[in-house]
């Protein structure tokens, strides 16, 4: 249930992420900053003429009024003549006045306009209108006060005085031609007069205006050459410009020059320090005109020479030319030497930020770094100084701190364009810097926010989320608050989603410190952006990350008011889901019953039925669950009622086949199989379909079997075989069956149903082992021979062995084959010749597995063994039949002794061979021989007469020592048989061979071995407790501690006979096995058995246990 | 045995309104084994103070259980189980192994219960009273086992289908109920059912892997099947369950015997003479045991003990004197008797005995 709402969420993040294009970061302004414009002169001849201020304009009013009336009673005309120039004088002020009013009152418009004023911002333009109207006529009526005066008074001592008003008046009214007039009759009439340099100074401009440089110059040599003129600085800064338009830059430099030493002789006559504002445009101006020629090397020592106090900006500007007009190499090398030079120079960091605005443009991305990395080092430490020096660098610093901006983001924005990784690495690396360096930045908050981005983009999500979180942190109402919170937040989702499908999500604790970071994360969210786009899917993250906090009742509460405020929403299904996993992992049934019932009749989730659909099956799954677990304490049949109920109260539910098929189980175990079988056939009835149906017939056959009807089992077991042929239970049911109908007398079925097994035993997709698949071949050759006589089934074995997997079941196979064709009546030639064939397969197969030692066991065993008997038995006839040469001719009888010696001890080791091949009865047979072989020898010792010519005492002694010689061999005769009963006991074997072994004990060892005579008493009776006169009387095993002490001490065994024993001890490894593994097993497995039966009322074994191999 | 019929039924009529006599206690010697025995015995009691201090069921079964196998006269075990409080199961059992049918019917019938029915119907049936056998069945109330019970008496009257019809239908209405395995079992096994017997004890093994009664039976099927090693398995399993299971002792001497292993046989007889010291059967092959291991005199006292009862007891009493004692002149009389009283066939050994001991006599 977690994935789909992990899933549902992860949708849009990752079009927001990887694919959605992140924010390509861009700083405001660069190409503005970038480029240093030469502006032309900045110093207008007005500003300089001009630097009275105008006073108010009610006291010029008075004056005007003032001189009018005078000028009435005047009438002496040097006197008249001054009243008038002073009205002249007046009226240009009031001119004046009315044109600065204008400025000021567009200003005022202006603002009133951006204000939304637009009645008052008409009103000051009806008074620019009255302003301009005013100072034309205020102008005009100065120009005429001037002309009376020239026209009126030519001997007015103060006539160049008058005419340069007049030239000025007639230049502010764009009238320079009649202006350059008036000029000109001060130059010729007045050559003395002090005015004359600023006549010529007027005719300069007018040229350089009208871009007449040649005769500018002419102009402005003209008035330079007034050394002591005011203006005399002016027309060397004019001179210097208009050689600039020239592109005399050589010569334009000596004039600013001339400018700037004027403005340092003038500092050092006593004017105030930066007073002379012409010298600072002229050091400006010089660095415009020496940056067209200038050498790059010896640029700043000429700097220095020129102006030692103002050498580190000029040169910054002459950098900042340099770079602007595209000469980088010359700004490097003039910028290597201001760092290098530096100190405590408080421009410092703008030298470093050009150098990087320079190798910016020639994109070695490398030397870049490496530069950023020197300027971050160099500037670590810097800053100090007074307060005017703190200040620059401050503003020196806010241009590093735009390089290093213009650098982070061109990469970061040039390798998300060209998806080029290496450089977004470094990119990455520069915000790094940046971030290292500029911890007071204004920029650091957006920055910040580009820095995440790009870390999202190369999925450092960790990084991205601490990123954003500082960017939000920095300024939580900033321009990229929101979208950082936001961005924080998928981060961590990234993250969450990365790590989990690296599997790191394994960490209890990890998840826990994610959830936790994320929580914090969106909860920032919210404070930025409480109904921000993303506010739903914050509070889900919060709900989620309690929920994986474990923190439940905090996360249910969450997630269901999630649902309730966004009711119907893709989020509000999400949530609900999550309703449901959190009373899972709480498992609070009951609570999950309601709320998906609730949520199933939802009107809100109408538009949604698929989840009503959902929440309806996780409401009946939920009921199935309450029911069972609230009958977990009750008993068997309450809990097959309790089930029934549920079938009949919820028919259409999808569990109801569950509950059926339980109800059958539950009242198998309380023992009503007639309610059982009688659920279970309905159960086929109703529920044809299910997945349990399947099983059905087998449950039946279980039930079947658990009462002993085992047609009706397996009649079942065939059934549910038949219909589920892929069901791991089918080999073992087909196997079943066929046990079963072989013990009902139907070897016909039995076979049918063995070879059906055989049909699964042998997929591919078996499970089952190859060694019991064999045994159930082996097992099919006696059915057949049962149900299609002997021929068929020598047929059966011959084609069975290919298939069989071990050399002992082929063994098996070919004696079986064997028997099968010397059972067979017919002398036909095709039986002689399969008798022939298997005789022949058989021998060679017994002879091979002497040969290799195979390990044999139960039938194969025997048939190996008997093979080797057959062919030791000539040999023993032999040694039975041979006498012992006559005691007349000593030697030959001696060597006859020897020689019957010699082959007993060789046939008794080969009789040993025989014993250690595996086959009980066969071991019984060599050691019943062993015995056989001494009793022999001591018989035909005793046999041997004594000789003829003896007396009757000589032939006593004789027989004695002949018995002497014979009696040790009796005694071990009558051990080995001993050792032949007592292992013909243990391995359950009796026959011929133990009664010959008897036999001789009997007469030899009568008083271990007595002759009983007796008869046995059995009243037939069978000792069932439930059915014996005597009752049951159970003992526990501790009851017998008493008897065990009491119980005599087996006999030692004389210690010839242990050592005797000592070959015949190397077989029986397979008989201890025989005698002591199976009882375990079967022990264990009936246990186990049992276990199954009571847990789940189902078979019990996958694996036949009914299926008996030959004893 | 209409004595036995009139009592036992009036006993489970009257619901035993009297207490039985007490025997007079006669004095005997007192055995040093038992006398070592005594410490032993006073554990058991300890540990059932013990129990019943901590609440457990005393495990009082066990004290009869052990003076039966330490050799005290069941006599005496009888008299300490009624003294102790025993029930009157425990009690019909000690008096049935003792000999006394006829209180042991009486105390089975006032058990009541599936097993005192069980155990009366069994003395029934024994004794050949089937008619008595039939009230007992028809009496039994369904907890008594009743359903089961009859479909064994339809199985005796010959309607074994019948009655393998009822036990299985009986499976169906009750479930597990381990006397129906034990008596379906026992039915098909005498149907000559042998595979499908087998499968019925599988069946009940599977539902309770302890259960002596189920072992031992699988033990019988097996041998009858000529199974021998499995036979051996499954009566030895039926031993580690119970180790006094009369049945399992009997089968496992009596295939010790078969593959002379005299010793085993005597261990196996020895425990269960102990447990059932009136049984005939298991005393008589306890006298063959210990003949067979050379205890001549032992097995001489026990037959000339049940010689007068026993037919096959003066049988091997005669052979016990021509064998083991070589005394032809006491045989011959004693076989002579035997073939009085037992009318053997001709192809009884007795006539070959006979004729050898008369000519050893002479």
């Amino acid at each position: 249930m977690m994935l789909f709402p992990m899933l549902l969420l992860m949708a849009p993040a990752d079009e927001a992420g990887a694919d959605r294009g992140r924010k390509v970061p861009k700083v405001q302004g660069v190409a503005a900053e970038e480029k240093v414009a030469i502006k032309g002169p900045q110093v207008k001849m007005n500003d300089v003429r001009l630097q009275t201020a105008w006073k108010m304009d009610d006291v010029r009013v008075r004056q005007l009024a003032l001189i009018e009336e005078m000028l009435e009673l005047e009438v002496e005309d040097e006197r008249y003549a001054q009243l008038l120039f002073r009205k002249a004088e007046l009226l240009h002020e009031r001119a004046r006045y009315y044109t600065f009013s204008v400025g000021s009152t567009e200003d005022k418009a202006v603002e009133l306009e951006r204000a939304g004023d637009k009645v008052g911002a008409s009103q000051q333009r009806a008074k620019i209108t009255q302003y301009k109207t005013q100072s034309k006529r205020a102008q005009r009526a100065a120009i005429g006060s001037y002309r009376q005066i020239i026209r009126d008074l030519p001997d007015y001592e103060r006539m160049p005085e008058v005419l340069h008003a007049l030239g000025q008046a007639w230049w502010e009214v764009g009238f320079k031609e009649a202006a350059l007039d008036t000029y000109t009759r001060i130059i010729r009439e007045f050559p003395d007069s002090s005015f004359v340099p600023d006549a010529w100074l007027s005719f300069g401009e007018y040229y350089f205006e009208n871009q007449d440089l040649e005769n500018a110059i002419k102009a402005y040599q003209k008035a330079a050459t007034y050394t002591q003129s005011k203006v005399h600085p002016f027309a060397e800064y004019k001179l210097a410009w208009t050689y600039y338009n020239l592109n005399d830059f050589r010569a334009a430099t000596e004039r600013f020059e001339k400018v700037i030493r004027i403005g340092q002789e003038a500092e050092k006559a006593g004017a105030a320090k930066g007073r002379f504002s012409l010298g600072r445009e002229a050091r400006r101006d010089w660095v415009s005109s020496y940056s067209h020629y200038g050498d790059a090397g010896a640029a700043l020592a000429t700097i220095k020479a020129l102006a030692p106090d103002h050498g580190r900006f000029m040169a910054n500007r002459l950098a900042d030319i340099w770079l602007g007009n595209g000469k980088d190499e010359l700004a490097s090398t003039l910028l290597d030497q201001l760092i290098a030079q530096a100190g405590n120079d408080p421009l410092l960091p703008s030298y470093y930020a050009k150098r990087i605005r320079s190798l910016l443009r020639q994109g070695d991305r490398k030397r870049m770094l490496s530069a950023l990395t020197d300027m971050a080092e160099g500037l670590r430490q810097g800053g100090a100084g007074d307060a005017g020096d703190k200040k620059r660098w401050q503003r020196s610093m806010a241009e590093a701190d735009l390089g290093m901006r213009q650098v982070a983001t061109r990469w970061h924005s040039d390798g998300s364009k060209t998806k080029n990784s290496a450089m977004l690495k470094d990119a990455a690396t520069v915000y790094e810097l940046y971030m290292g360096l500029m911890p007071d930045s204004s920029h650091r908050h957006e920055m910040l926010f580009y820095q995440g981005e790009l870390l999202f983009g190369m999925k450092r999500y960790q990084d991205a989320a601490l990123a954003y979180q500082g960017s939000v942190q920095l300024n939580r109402k900033g321009q990229y608050a929101a979208d950082a919170a936001l961005e924080m937040v998928r981060s961590y989702d990234e993250l969450i989603a990365a790590e989990e499908s690296k599997g790191k999500a394994q960490d209890k604790a990890k998840v826990k410190e994610r959830s936790a970071r994320m929580m914090a994360a969106c909860k920032l969210y919210l404070e930025i952006a409480p109904e921000g786009e993303m506010a739903a899917v914050a509070r889900y993250r919060i709900a989620e990350s309690l929920y994986g906090q474990e923190r439940l009742d905090e996360a249910l509460a969450a997630f269901i008011k999630i649902v309730d405020q966004a009711a119907g929403s893709d989020l509000s299904e999400v949530a609900a889901d999550q309703v449901f996993d959190v009373l899972q992992a709480k498992k609070d049934w009951r609570g999950l019953l309601r709320q998906a019932r609730t949520y199933a009749v939802d009107v809100r989730f109408n538009e949604r039925p698929e989840f009503q659909a959902r929440a309806a099956k996780i409401a009946d799954q939920t009921n199935f669950k309450v029911l069972s677990l609230s009958m977990a304490d009750l008993e068997p049949a309450d809990v097959a009622t309790g089930f029934l109920n549920y079938v009949r109260d919820n028919p259409r539910s999808d569990y109801a086949d569950e509950a059926m098929f339980n109800a059958a189980v539950y009242w198998e175990k309380a023992g009503r199989n007639d309610y059982a079988l009688q659920v279970r056939k309905a159960f086929v009835k109703r529920f044809p379909e299910s997945e349990h149906a399947g099983r059905t017939y087998f449950n039946l056959a279980n039930v079947y079997r658990k009462t002993c009807d085992y047609e009706a089992a397996a009649d079942r077991l065939e059934r549910f075989a038949t219909a589920n042929p892929d069901d791991e239970l089918a080999p073992s049911a087909w196997l079943d069956a066929s046990v079963y109908r072989e013990d009902l007398g139907d070897p016909k079925a039995a076979l049918r149903d063995r070879k059906d097994y055989l049909k699964l035993a042998t997929r591919k997709d078996s499970k089952e082992k190859a060694a019991k698949v064999s045994k159930v071949r082996l097992s099919i050759g006696k059915l057949v021979q049962k149900v299609d006589g002997n021929e068929k089934a020598a047929y059966y074995y011959d084609r069975v062995i290919r298939d069989l997997a071990n050399d002992g079941d082929k063994l098996v196979a070919l004696g079986r084959a064997a028997e099968a064709w010397r059972a067979l009546p017919s002398r036909k030639r095709r039986v002689k010749q399969g008798l022939a064939a298997a005789e022949k397969s058989l021998e060679a197969a017994s002879a091979q597995a002497i040969e290799k030692g195979t390990k044999l066991k139960g039938e194969a065993a025997d048939l190996v063994a008997s093979a080797r008997l057959a062919q030791l038995e000539k040999l023993f006839d032999g040694f039975s039949q041979e006498a012992l040469p006559s005691v007349n001719d000593q030697e030959a009888f001696k060597a006859g002794l020897e020689s019957q010696l010699k082959t007993l001890a060789d046939l008794k080791l080969q009789y040993v061979a025989v014993a250690s091949i595996g086959s009980p009865t066969r071991s019984v047979t060599a050691l019943r021989r062993i015995g056989d072989l001494h009793a022999l020898y001591a018989k035909k010792v005793l046999a041997v007469r004594a000789p003829r010519n003896l007396s009757m005492e000589a032939s006593q002694v004789f027989r004695d020592r002949l018995s002497d010689q014979a009696l040790p061999y009796q005694d071990r005769a009558a051990e080995h048989y001993t050792t032949c009963l007592d292992k013909a006991r243990q391995w359950g074997v009796q026959g011929d061979d133990t009664k010959g072994c008897l036999g001789f004990l009997l007469e030899h060892r009568s008083d271990l071995f007595p002759r009983l005579d007796e008869e046995s008493p059995s009243l037939g009776r069978v000792w069932v407790a439930a059915y014996s006169p005597l009752g049951a009387m159970a003992l526990a095993s501790s009851d017998l501690k008493f008897l065990v002490s009491e119980a005599p001490k087996p006999k030692p065994k004389p210690a010839a006979v242990v050592a005797e024993e000592k070959p015949a001890q190397e077989q029986p490894d397979a008989t201890d096995a025989t005698d002591a593994k199976p009882k375990t097993d079967e022990g264990s497995a009936e246990d186990s058995m049992a276990q199954q039966i009571r847990d789940d009322g189902t078979m019990d074994t996958t694996d036949s246990a009914l299926f008996e191999e030959e004893e | 045995m209409n004595r036995l019929l009139l009592l036992g039924v009036m006993s489970g009529w009257l619901a035993c309104a009297s207490a039985p006599k007490k025997e007079a206690v006669t004095q005997e010697a007192v055995d040093p084994k038992l006398a070592a025995l005594e410490p032993f015995l006073d554990d058991l009691a300890a540990d059932e103070e013990a129990a019943e201090e901590e609440g457990r069921a005393a495990r009082r079964r066990l004290r009869t259980g052990r003076m039966l196998l330490s050799g005290k006269d069941i006599k005496e075990v009888v008299q300490a189980a009624q003294e102790q409080g025993e029930s009157p199961l425990t009690e019909a059992t000690l008096l049935a192994r003792g000999g006394d049918f006829q209180g042991a019917l009486a105390a089975a019938r006032r058990a009541g219960g599936l097993r005192g029915v069980q155990l009366a119907l069994a003395i029934l049936l024994a004794a050949n009273e089937v008619e008595a056998a039939k009230q007992v069945v028809a009496q039994a109330q369904e907890d008594e086992g009743a359903a089961v019970l009859k479909s064994w008496m339809m199985h005796r009257e010959g309607q074994s289908t019948e009655a393998i019809e009822a036990l299985r239908k009986h499976l169906f209405n009750k479930g597990r109920d381990l006397f129906a395995y034990t008596t379906l079992a026992r039915i098909h096994a005498e149907q000559g059912e042998l595979r499908l017997a087998r499968l019925v004890c599988k069946e009940g093994l599977k539902q309770a892997p302890k259960d002596a009664d189920l072992h031992y039976l699988l033990g019988t099927v097996e041998q009858s099947r000529g199974r021998k090693v499995a036979a051996s398995r499954a009566f030895q399993a039926a031993l580690d369950a119970d180790p006094g299971h009369l049945g399992a002792l009997l089968e496992s001497a009596r295939q010790a015997l078969v593959g002379f292993d005299y010793g085993g046989a005597l261990r196996h007889t020895e425990r269960a003479v102990r447990l059932a010291p009136g049984d005939a059967e298991t005393v008589l092959l306890h006298a063959l045991a210990l003949r067979a291991n050379g205890r001549c005199d032992d097995a001489q006292i026990i037959l000339e003990q049940w010689s007068g009862r026993k037919p096959l007891a003066l049988f091997n009493l005669g052979v016990l004197h021509l064998r083991c004692r070589n005394d032809a002149k006491a045989a011959l009389p004693i076989f002579q008797s035997f073939v009085e009283k037992a009318s053997p066939d001709a192809g009884h050994p007795v006539h070959n005995l006979l004729v050898e001991a008369e000519a050893l006599a002479e």
